[in-house]
């Protein structure tokens, strides 16, 4: 069906049905025949502005909903028919007009319900209008109570209930107060949320929509209120105010269309009156009534849309606004972004951009040429940014060298304003020699690239990296030049120092010691300072003076001489730069090294200008190790930046230099732990001192690098020594057994004054015959250590090196080794006198025997065999000669008591009785009182001491005295023992001749082994003339 | 006819003694010496029949003196006496060439004369 039948369709129904209910009312009896007028106009006005509505949007089903207001009205009308069907149908739906009306004015203006509260509203609305007719319908109205036999019977009715059918539609008005509310509460929110052209288009309706819906709502009010007997009033009224609202559409239509008609007469009006920029938008905004709309222009070979200043505009990116694309010729010239409630009217919009196509398509090209003036501009403010921002340098010069243009980063670099820098001269405020530069400006030829000094205001050097390139006129002349130029300093300086330590750290690291790495880190340093001539100097080991440790010059050939004066120098403290730099530990700078100082004449070609010298100290805990200098021909001072390249890569070589000292201090210590080992090992399995002689000497002459060692012993007179051997490393050296006389200068003469280690640095400083024989021999420096056994200097171990000094503290390691030699010897002496003492106690008791056997056999044994005979014989002359025999007893009476009195001084010999018995006092005031000289005992202790003391204190006292009777010629003696923190000190003086010699009688010998072998000590002090003193202390415990 | 007797020991008071007891009992003592040299040399002059020599001597002892003085095998006959014992000598007494031992304590010209044969 084309749309044409379906609207002819339409038409006839509406015609049938307006016709039916004509008919109906004007056959009705109960009815005033002036309703159908009423009736035909409501109904017709709906159908007419639905079917309007329709031709206008025929996709818009808001037309259709206005036209089921109609039929629904006229179907509404039907109950005023006489016939029973047609009344009882017409009675069930007769009030579903109201819920398409709220239908209609909620859909409004797109013909769609677009909230789920107006699609509820709707269904309810439906339910409302349907639900409570049928039911009244169907138990009946009041109306079937009617005995009026005009009216027409209800043939739907079920039985007779006209208080239900009441009560249900009192139930329905009351819903309907509800919704109908919800709607006006929804109208009046429509409204609120409306912009200013939807309100124009909105305003009619919802006026008309909303008075007619309250109006309604009132009637129900008073249909419930006056229990339906006003019924006909509010129907009357309210279908007035229902009747309005067709009118309120009609309205909202034709205003449209006289709006549009009014806005392009002054939309033409207002293009053509003024030129202005924008016009073309007021115009189009007042011609739709939108004050928001925008204009996009299409820039169709960018593909893109700008606003009228040329700023891109993405009409895409407005998903609120509506968009509707002006075209001129089929080519498209612009979008106007607009209030979507625009879109209900697209004739207007339309109509209105078709009216403004020219005017559009004039302004889109206004906006292209912004647009791309703009983009000019912006690339034009990019690349003077780029200029300004940039770390890069950028002037032009005249042809003078006089500075026409700097930019901002130069002014900033060296520290000036740009309009100071403006008209200066280039050489003379950046560097002066930049004026060959300007000198081949003005011949034509400079150098596209190449690489400067500048030194900014403050004095600092800073290194550019240029990019020339020559101004010239129209004719071609050169009129000046631009240059570019790029702060390379840090970077020249990272990279040079990068270089540096990764030379530094080569040359380290292939490097076994530091004598061989110092030569190659000069080299290095020298080249990579850009500097001629580089030196080390050493302070010498006794500190007084530099001497070079080396030299490094970039121009080999013509140098040695240099070189060879140079490595003659001395510099004390203070003298020349490097002496300075020695002195304050701090790097200094001079710009002629020659006059600054000592200095051996330059190598030819060294001319004026390339004597600017550095001397930088390297320092390890506050010390002076070495001083860096080096020339070049800079004349101006490092930089701090060198400084500190030289200060971090000094900083590696000296790590570099304690790593390997420590290596080798750890070598050296377990060199030296493993001699003195072996060392020790002899000495432990007890060997004679000669061969250990022999290893401790072998062992520290390869220990210390040294020629020769020997070892000496000290002769007892103290002026000469004997040398006892050595070990030698294939040289010349004194042979063993030659006695040494201890003169002056020579090592075993100081330690035999000192006794302690000597160091001998310098041999040719010496004087005597000993220093010269050993220098003789080809000694250059030595060091040795005494060794001491038991408390005095038996000898000394001398270590002599035949090339230069030994290392600080080799004396010091070189006397562990003759500790352990005098460990060595103690040992055997102690062995040999431990031995001595022993035989000395075994002999002194074998001698005891054998005085006591013949003692006794020359004593008491010949007195009583002489006794036995005479006894015998007395018996035999008892009677034949009794006088004899008489004289004979009594010589043997005699006999008897001589040999008893013999064997008591032998028992007392022997062991002192009373000493066991009584203990020391009485025991000592025997032999006091034995004693031919007068013996005074001071004092005693009174508690006994354990047995072995006691006896050993008598001995000192018994020996002693015996001693003082044979010897001293005294004409008195003291005797004390005392105890004293577990010690017995026992001591017998006499005021005799003294000079009693312990090792001559073999009495002081024995005591002193009786008193040793207690773990005591004798001590015999018997000056001539003085009387003798013997003291023994004795371990109590 | 006694028989004579040379008595030799360092020891003044057994001498005096000795002589007293042996010629108390018959002997006749016709000497006496101090030490081995002397008992060679008075034995060579007074040719004694028997020699009481002391086993010890100051310079030699009696073993030795009396092997000298029986050497030869027509030299007195020899008793060595002695204040210790005859086994504090060992084989000595016997190898000395002397007759036999007498302890001093035991001195008697019987203890002497039974050695003799």
């Amino acid at each position: 069906m084309t749309r044409w039948h379906a609207r002819a369709a339409l038409w006839v129904v509406a015609t049938a049905l307006a016709a039916a209910s004509a008919t109906a009312i004007a056959l009705s009896e109960t009815v005033n025949h002036g309703f159908v007028a009423f009736a035909l106009i409501i109904g017709g006005s709906f159908i007419a502005t639905g079917l309007v509505a329709l031709a206008r949007r025929p996709e818009n089903r808001f037309g259709l909903l206005l036209y089921a207001v109609g039929i629904a009205w006229f179907a509404s009308t039907l109950t005023t028919s006489g016939n029973a069907q047609v009344f009882s149908v017409a009675q069930a739906f007769s009030t579903i007009y109201y819920a398409v009306l709220v239908h209609a004015i909620l859909a409004y203006p797109r013909g769609r319900l677009e909230s789920r509260a107006a699609q509820a509203i709707v269904a309810a609305a439906y339910v409302d209008t349907v639900v409570p007719s049928l039911v009244a319908t169907l138990v009946g109205t009041s109306h079937d109570l009617t005995d009026d036999a005009r009216a027409p019977r209800n043939v739907l009715l079920v039985s007779h209930h006209p208080d239900v059918a009441s009560g249900v539609e009192n139930a329905s008005a009351l819903i309907g107060i509800v919704l109908l509310a919800a709607v006006v509460a929804i109208v009046i929110e429509r409204w609120r949320a409306a912009s200013q052209a939807a309100r124009r288009v909105l305003a009619p309706v919802l006026a008309t929509s909303g008075v007619a819906l309250a109006t309604i709502a009132v009637a129900l009010v008073i249909q419930i209120a006056s229990g339906g007997t006003a019924g006909t009033v509010a129907f009357v009224v309210s279908s007035l105010a229902f009747a309005s609202v067709p009118v309120g559409f009609l309205i909202g239509i034709l205003r449209t269309n006289l709006s549009r008609s009014g806005a392009l007469a002054d939309l033409i009006e207002e293009l053509t009156r003024s030129h202005e920029p924008g016009r073309v938008r007021r115009a189009l905004r007042q011609a739709v009534g939108d004050p928001s709309l925008e204009l996009a222009y299409w820039l169709g070979d960018l593909r893109l849309y700008v606003d009228a200043d040329g700023h891109p505009l993405d009409p895409a990116q407005r998903p609120d606004r509506g968009v509707t694309i002006v075209e001129r010729s089929g080519r498209r010239v612009a979008a106007l972004i607009h209030d979507p409630a625009l879109a209900d009217n697209p004739e207007l919009l339309e109509s209105v951009g078709a009216t403004a196509g020219l005017a559009l398509e004039n302004e889109q090209l206004q906006a292209d040429l912004r647009a791309r003036l703009g983009a000019l501009e912006e690339s034009e403010r990019r690349f003077r940014e780029l200029l300004e921002n940039v770390h890069l340098i950028a002037v032009s010069l005249d042809l003078n060298g006089r500075i026409t243009f700097c930019n901002q980063y130069l002014a900033d670099l060296a520290g000036y304003t740009r309009a100071e820098l403006i008209g200066r001269s280039w050489a003379g405020t950046f560097n002066p020699a930049d004026e060959a530069f300007v000198a081949r400006v003005r011949e034509g030829s400079i150098n596209p690239h190449e690489e400067m000094y500048i030194f900014t205001r403050s004095g600092e050097r800073r290194e550019i990296a240029w990019n020339n390139t020559l101004l010239r006129d129209d004719a071609g002349r050169v009129i000046g030049s631009t240059s570019i130029g790029e702060d390379v300093t840090e970077r020249n300086r990272t990279a040079r120092r990068l270089l540096l330590q990764v030379q530094v750290a080569r040359a380290l690291a292939g490097s076994p010691s530091m004598d061989v790495a110092r030569p190659l880190v000069l080299a290095h340093l020298t080249a990579a300072l850009g500097c001629w001539m580089g030196i080390f100097w050493r302070p010498e080991p006794d500190g007084k003076a530099l001497r070079v440790d080396g030299v490094y010059l970039i121009d080999r050939d013509d140098g040695e001489e240099f070189a060879a004066g140079l490595r003659t120098m001395r510099l004390p403290p203070g003298e020349g730069l490097a002496g300075r730099v020695w002195q304050t530990g701090q790097p200094g700078w001079v710009s002629d090294v020659t006059t600054s100082g000592p200095f051996p004449p330059l190598p030819p070609g060294q001319h004026d200008g390339r004597r600017g010298t550095l001397a930088f100290p390297i320092v390890s805990d506050g010390d002076v190790l070495l001083i860096l200098q080096v020339s070049s021909d800079d004349p101006t001072a490092p930089d701090p930046g060198t400084l500190e390249v030289l200060e971090s890569t000094f900083q590696n070589v000296l790590q570099f230099a304690e790593r390997r000292e420590a290596e080798a201090a750890e070598r050296r210590l377990a060199a030296e732990q493993a001699a003195l080992r072996r060392v020790a090992t002899l000495i432990a399995e007890g060997a004679e001192p000669e061969p250990v002689f022999q290893a401790v000497t072998s062992e520290v002459g390869k220990l210390f690098g040294a020629q020769t060692t020997n070892m000496v012993q000290y002769r007892p007179e103290g002026t000469s020594a004997t040398l006892l051997g050595g070990w030698s490393a294939g040289v010349q050296s004194i042979a063993p057994g030659t006695v040494l006389e201890l003169d002056r200068d020579a090592a075993i003469s100081r330690i035999r004054e000192t006794g302690r280690p000597v160091r001998i640095d310098d041999y040719t400083q010496l004087s005597g015959h000993l220093a010269a024989q050993v220098r003789d021999l080809g000694a250059r420096a030595a060091v040795a250590a005494p060794i001491m056994v038991q408390g005095y200097l038996w000898g000394a171990m001398i270590v002599i090196s035949n090339e230069g000094p030994f290392p600080r503290g080799t004396e010091t390691r070189i006397a562990e080794f003759t500790d352990l030699v005098a460990l060595a010897l103690s040992s055997t002496d102690a062995y040999a006198q431990l031995t001595a003492s022993r035989a000395r106690i075994v002999e002194a008791g074998d001698a005891e025997r054998r005085r006591l056997e013949r003692n006794l056999h020359d004593g008491a044994q010949q007195r009583l065999v002489s006794l036995s005979l005479a006894l015998r014989l007395a018996r035999t002359r008892l009677e034949s000669d009794p006088g004899s025999a008489n004289a004979l007893l009594e010589a043997a009476s005699q006999e008897l008591a001589t040999a008893l009195e013999e064997l008591r001084e032998l028992a007392r010999g022997i062991h002192p009785a009373v000493l066991t018995d009584r203990g020391l006092a009485p025991a000592l005031e025997a032999l006091a009182n034995r004693s031919p000289v007068p013996v005074a005992i001071h004092s005693v202790p009174e508690e006994r001491l354990p047995a072995q003391v006691e006896a050993a204190a008598y001995y000192v006292v018994s020996e002693s005295l015996a001693n003082v009777a044979k010897y001293a010629g005294a004409s008195r003696v003291d005797v004390s023992v005392f105890c004293q923190n577990g010690w017995a000190l026992v001591e017998v003086a006499d005021d005799g001749t003294g000079g009693a010699d312990p090792g001559r009688g073999s009495g002081l010998l024995g005591l002193a082994d009786r008193v040793e072998a207690l773990a005591g000590n004798l001590d015999v002090e018997s000056p001539a003339g003085s009387g003798t003193r013997v003291r023994a202390r004795i371990p109590t415990g | 006819m006694p028989l004579t007797v040379l008595i030799v020991d360092d020891h003044p008071s057994f001498r005096a003694l000795a002589r007293t007891v042996l010629q108390a009992e018959g002997f006749d003592v016709v000497g006496e010496a101090v030490d081995g040299a002397s008992a060679i040399a008075e034995a060579e002059r007074l040719r004694p029949e028997l020699v009481l020599l002391d086993a010890q001597l100051p310079d030699t002892d009696g073993f030795a003196v009396a092997a000298e003085l029986t050497r030869n095998g027509d030299g007195p006959a020899v008793v060595l006496t002695s204040s210790r014992d005859a086994a504090d000598f060992g084989p000595l007494v016997a190898e000395s060439g002397a007759l036999g031992f007498v302890p001093k304590a035991e001195l008697s010209a019987a203890a002497l004369a039974a050695f003799l044969p």
